[in-house]
């Protein structure tokens, strides 16, 4: 009889062993999404910077070379493409491109005049309906084998 | 009548473990978020003015911990890394870290000056 009463508290430990490491599982993978998500906040809020106060193409090219470089220390891969608009003339930018496009130059940054601005242009698998009024336009992609997140602007 | 009290003892225990593991998870989880995301606002703010920046790439750690003081009002520490968090050329300024504690940390990498800049949090 004995035996049988405590297969209930065996039962019980059992769950809550169970339970506890659901729990610390999930802890786990809203920190990975948490990562990724502030990544890609990080990286808006320094190109926001950027366009305000020091924008040329050395610089864009510098953001781009450098946030490839810690989004990969972070271990996850990344497709960036922006459009930025001054006033003046476009900038364009991508770490991502396909070998026959033809506008971007070695460097991945190039500038086209205003004139040269047609409505949808695609860096790669990066995709943008570029309107003059907007002033920056931008994608950006984090992934590795376990997840992916997106954002456009 | 002694199985039927055990089971009542597991079933109590049980209830209780839900209740503390419930409350644990929904009570930590907003504290941290809250805590974590109200620094980060403050960091994304900080990091758009041009004296900031300037402390960050003068490895100005003292002055970077001072520009959070009003802002955060808990026990913090600033540390300032070249690129990554990992890297061993690390600046630090602040209350010191405790080990025992759980520390709750917020990066930002400025691109410019290739360093991260790691609030480190405790209560």
């Amino acid at each position: 009889m004995k035996e049988k009463g405590f297969t209930y508290i065996i039962i019980v430990i059992f769950i809550m062993i169970f339970t506890t490491m659901l729990f610390l599982l999930s802890k786990n993978i809203n920190f990975q999404e948490n990562k990724a998500q502030k990544i890609i906040n990080n990286y808006k809020n320094e190109i926001k910077y950027l366009v305000e106060n020091e924008l040329s193409e050395e610089s864009l090219d510098l953001l781009n070379s450098s946030f490839v470089d810690y989004i990969k220390s972070n271990n996850y891969s990344s497709k960036i493409c922006v459009v930025v608009y001054d006033g003046e003339e476009n900038y364009y930018l991508s770490n991502y491109l396909k070998e026959d496009y033809d506008i971007i130059e070695d460097n991945n940054t190039i500038t086209l005049s205003e004139d040269d601005v047609f409505e949808d242009i695609s860096f790669g698998e990066c995709f943008f309906e570029i309107l003059r009024a907007e002033n920056l336009k931008y994608y950006i992609e984090i992934y590795n084998n376990k997840e992916k997140m997106v954002h456009t602007q | 009548m002694i199985k039927s009290v055990e089971a009542i003892i597991a079933i109590m225990i049980l209830i209780l473990f839900m209740l503390v593991l419930f409350n644990s998870y929904t009570y930590n989880d907003y504290k941290e978020k809250t805590l974590l995301d109200k620094t980060y606002d403050v960091i994304n703010l900080k990091a758009q003015e041009n004296d900031f920046r300037e402390s960050v790439s003068e490895n100005n750690v003292e002055a970077i911990y001072n520009s959070f003081y009003t802002h955060i009002n808990l026990k913090y520490s600033v540390k300032l890394c070249d690129f990554l968090e990992e890297s061993e050329n690390c600046l630090t300024f602040g209350e010191t870290i405790p080990e025992n504690l759980p520390v709750y940390a917020v990066n930002y990498y400025f691109f410019d000056s290739h360093k991260t800049l790691n609030i480190l949090i405790w209560t």
